[in-house]
């Protein structure tokens, strides 16, 4: 992002700083945007173990020094001129020796100092319309927010709650609140950009390591600490600790049993018996072998199941193809007359898959886009599926409804830990 | 183009010259009788039904030949056309995905190049190419469905391909299922009976014409409602909502936040 960035001159009009575009030769110029220190940083580390200012901090020092404006061991603060406000009182002794007060005063404890105007270049003509100007915009975007505020208030009981949906409504605190809040900002950025002085302030960084005796007097002071307490010779101090340690967990674990009920066996069932019609899962109506056109689906279950949800390993695919279609023997064994029947909790992390292709007889899960293939198998040919979706055995009772030949011969859905 | 739909004219217009008119349609007679033996599909347009006639032009006009074959007998590139129905036709051409403009994963909606009346000329000679598939549904009334019960029906049939509001998904290899936003009341049913390209095919024992309906008219009314927020964000539930606040309006904020900075 910085690359692309040019770096922001501190004032691109002035003309006293000749050589802005320039790479910064002082820190405080690099530190003048946030893109400036990501391009110029400003280093601390490199200077390791260094206990003193930062290079960049005394790159500044020598420069004030060699300016001569302050001494190099106390950064002196300078107030420079506002930008645009208040006219600078020129040519009278009073407003020099103000000025030369500035100079002469120390800095802040903790090392801030402010540098002089000339050093970053922020002298601008200053010109009182350009203050009123600043100051009626940033007054009217005040009074924008305020307005946008009322109206937001007015139309809270103005506008009908549930005139399209709400969308009215929505739109009006929506925009109002959001309008209201850019122009407050705005008109605070506004503020502190055109109104306020433009100082460059300079707080130094220390270095951040401990000086080489601190580390090594702490150090010493763990290892008497760990001798002290007798560690290596006490010894059935020590096991005994490591047994408490070592058990300690243990009813953490205990406590995970309250979270619910073994599955025992109930991940293996799926609800299906030898026998049971084939049901549409919405009408909870039979299936007569004929009903399906070719290319045609259905998600079905087995007759007399109560909800879909006390029944979640029981959805299962019925699909008929094109005589011929069906690719494998195991496949084709397990059909009648082209209609298959197959699971439809995906073998990966169980959500119910009905994506189905009928030209290119592929199943696609929507979670994580198992793709199997239904001709095949319903071999998995892409994605996270661990494996084949399991086949259901159809048959046709004397009616002519279709039925389950038998249950699912494996766990259907996704793999659990007993399932081995 | 067969020999039958030139005996018609022919016999008509030669009523002076008895005899030689009935040799001439004998002969025709015979012809035809033979073509139909000789030929797969000779059943093709034995009507002199001018709406078969100008099917068949159109059939020609827009060169649907070139990829369903002479006769609608399908190719390497196109199925065969013999036994779809009218429906199908009508669905395929008033979407505008038939004629093809050019193959690939799947054929996009786009502005039909026939009239309506047209298609149903077209499908009108289609159909006489072979018998069987669905009539063009009649969809009156849809409105009079229950959506309540075709919501249940499209979130067990429908939704896991074209979402929950019929905004469309993905499919497998660039295939997709459209979105359901343009479709008319017809086309959907048609969709449904006729199952176009890899979408299954849901016949009338599968969902009833009371269920179609009622599917229907949940697509239409749901595709009706506002957007309580202005924009849909493509109505694919809250991840794209979540999607938006994240990437574009907190990024934007963040953006902003920088440009300030440098502006400072």
């Amino acid at each position: 992002m910085s690359d692309e960035t040019p770096q922001t001159p501190e004032t691109p009009e002035t003309p006293e700083t000749p050589a802005q575009s320039e790479p910064p030769k002082t820190a405080a110029e690099a530190t003048g945007s946030v893109f400036g220190r990501l391009k110029h940083p400003v280093s601390t580390s490199g200077a390791a173990r260094q206990r003193s200012t930062s290079a960049s901090a005394r790159e500044i020092e020598g420069e004030v020094l060699r300016r001569g404006n302050m001494a190099p061991d106390v950064p002196d603060s300078v107030r420079p001129r506002r930008k645009v406000g208040r006219r600078r009182t020129e040519g009278t002794a009073a407003a020099e020796a103000a000025a030369e007060a500035h100079l002469t005063r120390p800095s802040d404890s903790d090392g801030t100092h402010f540098l002089p105007e000339s050093e970053h270049g922020t002298s601008e003509p200053l010109d009182p319309r350009e203050d009123k100007f600043a100051e009626l915009l940033v007054a009217s975007l005040f009074g924008l927010a305020t307005i946008a505020t009322i109206w937001v208030c007015i139309a809270y009981f103005a506008i009908p709650a549930h005139e399209r949906l709400g969308q009215w409504m929505n739109f009006s605190l929506g925009g109002g609140i959001a309008i209201a809040l850019l122009a407050t900002g705005a008109g605070l950025v506004l503020w502190a950009k055109r109104l306020l002085p433009h100082d460059l302030a300079v707080q130094e960084r220390h270095n951040p390591y401990s000086p080489e005796e601190e580390e090594l007097l702490a150090e010493e002071t763990f290892l008497k600490g760990v001798t002290t307490l007798g560690l290596g010779q006490r010894k059935m101090l020590r096991r005994s600790l490591l047994g408490v340690l070592a058990i300690l967990p243990l009813p953490a674990v205990l406590f995970l049993k309250d979270m619910g009920p073994l599955p025992t066996t109930k991940l293996r069932k799926s609800g299906w018996k030898a026998g049971a019609r084939l049901v549409d899962v919405e009408t909870k109506l039979p299936i007569k072998l004929g009903d399906l056109e070719i290319g045609g689906i259905k998600t079905v279950m087995p007759e007399g199941f109560t909800t879909p949800d006390e029944n979640a390993l029981a959805p299962t695919m019925l699909i008929r193809f094109a005589p011929g279609e069906i690719r494998s023997k195991k496949e084709r064994a397990w059909a009648k007359d082209d209609h298959v029947a197959y699971s439809k909790i995906c073998t990966h992390a169980g959500c119910p898959i009905s994506l189905y292709e009928h030209q290119t007889h592929h199943l696609l899960c929507p979670c994580h886009q198992s793709t199997f293939d239904m001709a095949n198998d319903a071999k998995v040919i892409f994605g996270p599926a661990a494996r084949n979706l399991p086949q259901l055995e159809l048959d046709v009772d004397a009616d002519g409804y279709f039925i389950a030949k038998a249950p699912y011969n494996q766990p259907v859905g996704p793999s659990f830990w007993e399932r081995g | 183009m067969t020999p039958s739909t030139l005996a018609a004219p022919r016999a008509g217009g030669r009523r002076r010259r008895l005899a030689s008119a009935m040799i001439v349609l004998v002969a025709l007679g015979l012809l035809t009788l033979l073509y139909s033996v000789l030929a797969p599909r000779g059943t093709a347009a034995s009507s002199t039904d001018p709406d078969l006639a100008a099917g068949r032009d159109l059939f020609n006009k827009y060169s649907c030949a070139s990829c369903h074959g002479l006769n609608g007998e399908g190719g390497q590139r196109a199925p065969s056309l013999i036994g779809v129905g009218q429906a199908a036709v009508d669905f395929q051409v008033g979407t505008g995905r038939m004629p093809l403009q050019h193959h690939g994963a799947q054929a996009p909606r786009k502005k039909p190049v026939m009239t309506e009346a047209q298609i149903h000329q077209l499908a009108a000679y289609i159909a006489s190419l072979g018998p069987g598939g669905p009539p063009i549904p009649d969809v009156t009334g849809y409105q009079n469905a229950d959506v309540a019960y075709g919501g249940a029906l499209f979130r067990t049939n429908c939704a896991q391909c074209h979402n929950f509001v019929g905004s469309g998904g993905e499919l497998t290899y660039g295939k997709y299922a459209p979105s359901l936003a343009e479709a008319t009341p017809t086309q959907i049913y048609e969709a449904m009976v006729t199952g176009p390209e890899n979408m299954p095919v849901f016949g009338e024992k599968t969902i009833t014409p009371e269920q179609k309906l009622a599917i229907i008219n949940y697509v239409k009314s749901i595709r009706a409602q506002a957007d309580p927020g202005g924009a849909g964000l493509g109505r694919i539930g809250p991840v794209s909502e979540t999607l938006v606040g994240i990437l574009v309006a907190l990024g934007g904020c963040v953006l902003a936040a920088l440009w300030i900075g440098t502006r400072a």
